[in-house]
């Protein structure tokens, strides 16, 4: 390449460049060569590289281009963008991006278990307390349904008994009253064992498979993120 | 050399070589005379040149040469009072690495 097509070149390059930014590496280079004298000509141009060099150089001072990622070295100012393994580079760099982004997300991962975790540790009382007051009151209302049909039954005992009674007194009208009120409370009392049953048989299983299926999906859960 | 010259130093560096010359230098002549120190590639220094002349450290001027007109680069006050801050921190720079190389204790 001659001086000639090396400027003609290094004009073009600099196109994209402001007028008087041009001008001023134009006329720089330009009274470079003559300065230099016809003899260094070769020398010049051969240590210049290419005009796309020194356009880079150029513009990346102008911050046109990426942050200079060239350096000042025992070669003079050396660049890696103008290195032949550039692609090859660039896709080893993405590829450790990739893996890098690979370990920040299985980074969050960890991070959002220990999060969750604590989260349950420092709540554990008031989930520990909620689960306990609703097993409790559950069972508590189950023995106080049995408790109050089993007095039912008693009650409805003594008043039957209590009637009988009054027959055997003289009181008859007193009597069918009192074994009356006496078969009116059995009869609840039935109806409260059918209650309980219910309750033994169908409510407490459910409540118990309700508790088990949220234990499940709580901890079950937090197994299937690990 | 395998010491990497930053861009400091080679504003240093080339703020000392135009320093020297009274009248003003030239682009050309800055290159052979940096070259005396380190190795730098011939598209080294028009950008170093060039922002030294946008921060008011070198000013340039046109003078007729051989029937052509030469661009000189003359130091300004402002390049001077540079100059010594950058001498100066060179001193306490390298003054610490060679004690540091021959063994001595830093003060």
């Amino acid at each position: 390449m001659s001086r000639e097509e090396f400027m003609r070149q290094l004009e073009k390059l600099l196109m994209d460049v402001s007028e008087e930014e041009k001008r001023e590496a134009l006329s720089y280079y330009r009274s470079y060569f003559e300065d230099a004298g016809e003899e260094n000509e070769e020398r010049i141009l051969k240590e210049l590289e290419s005009p796309e060099k020194v356009a880079a150089t150029i513009k990346a001072d102008l911050g046109m281009e990426q942050p200079r990622s060239g350096a000042f070295t025992e070669h003079g100012f050396e660049d890696q963008r103008f290195e032949n393994r550039q692609t090859v580079d660039l896709r080893k760099k993405s590829s450790q991006d990739q893996s890098e982004s690979r370990s920040t997300y299985s980074g969050n991962r960890t991070l959002n278990m220990i999060l969750i975790a604590a989260i349950v540790i420092v709540t554990s009382p008031f989930w520990g307390g909620l689960l306990v007051g609703i097993l409790g009151s559950v069972f508590g209302t189950a023995i106080g349904i049995l408790a109050a049909t089993f007095a039912l039954y008693v009650a409805g005992g003594v008043l039957v008994g209590v009637g009988i009674g009054q027959f055997v007194v003289g009181g008859a009208a007193i009597g069918f009253a009192l074994v009356g009120a006496g078969m009116i409370v059995l009869a609840l009392a039935i109806l409260m064992t059918a209650l309980c049953i219910w309750i033994c048989g169908k409510a407490i299983p459910w409540i118990c498979n309700v508790i088990g299926r949220l234990w499940r999906s709580i901890f079950g859960g937090r197994e299937r993120v690990i | 050399m395998v010491f990497n010259t930053g861009a400091a130093l080679l504003d240093a560096i080339v703020l000392a070589v135009v320093c020297k010359e009274k009248e003003g230098t030239y682009g050309y002549k800055i290159t052979q005379d940096v070259r005396q120190a380190i190795e730098v590639s011939e598209s080294t220094l028009y950008p170093v040149l060039r922002r030294l002349q946008k921060d008011d450290c070198l000013e340039v001027y046109d003078m007729e040469c051989g029937g052509r007109n030469r661009r000189y680069y003359k130091i300004t006050d402002k390049g001077t009072a540079q100059l010594k801050l950058y001498q100066s921190e060179w001193v306490n720079y390298s003054s610490k690495i060679t004690m540091l190389f021959s063994g001595g204790e830093l003060t």
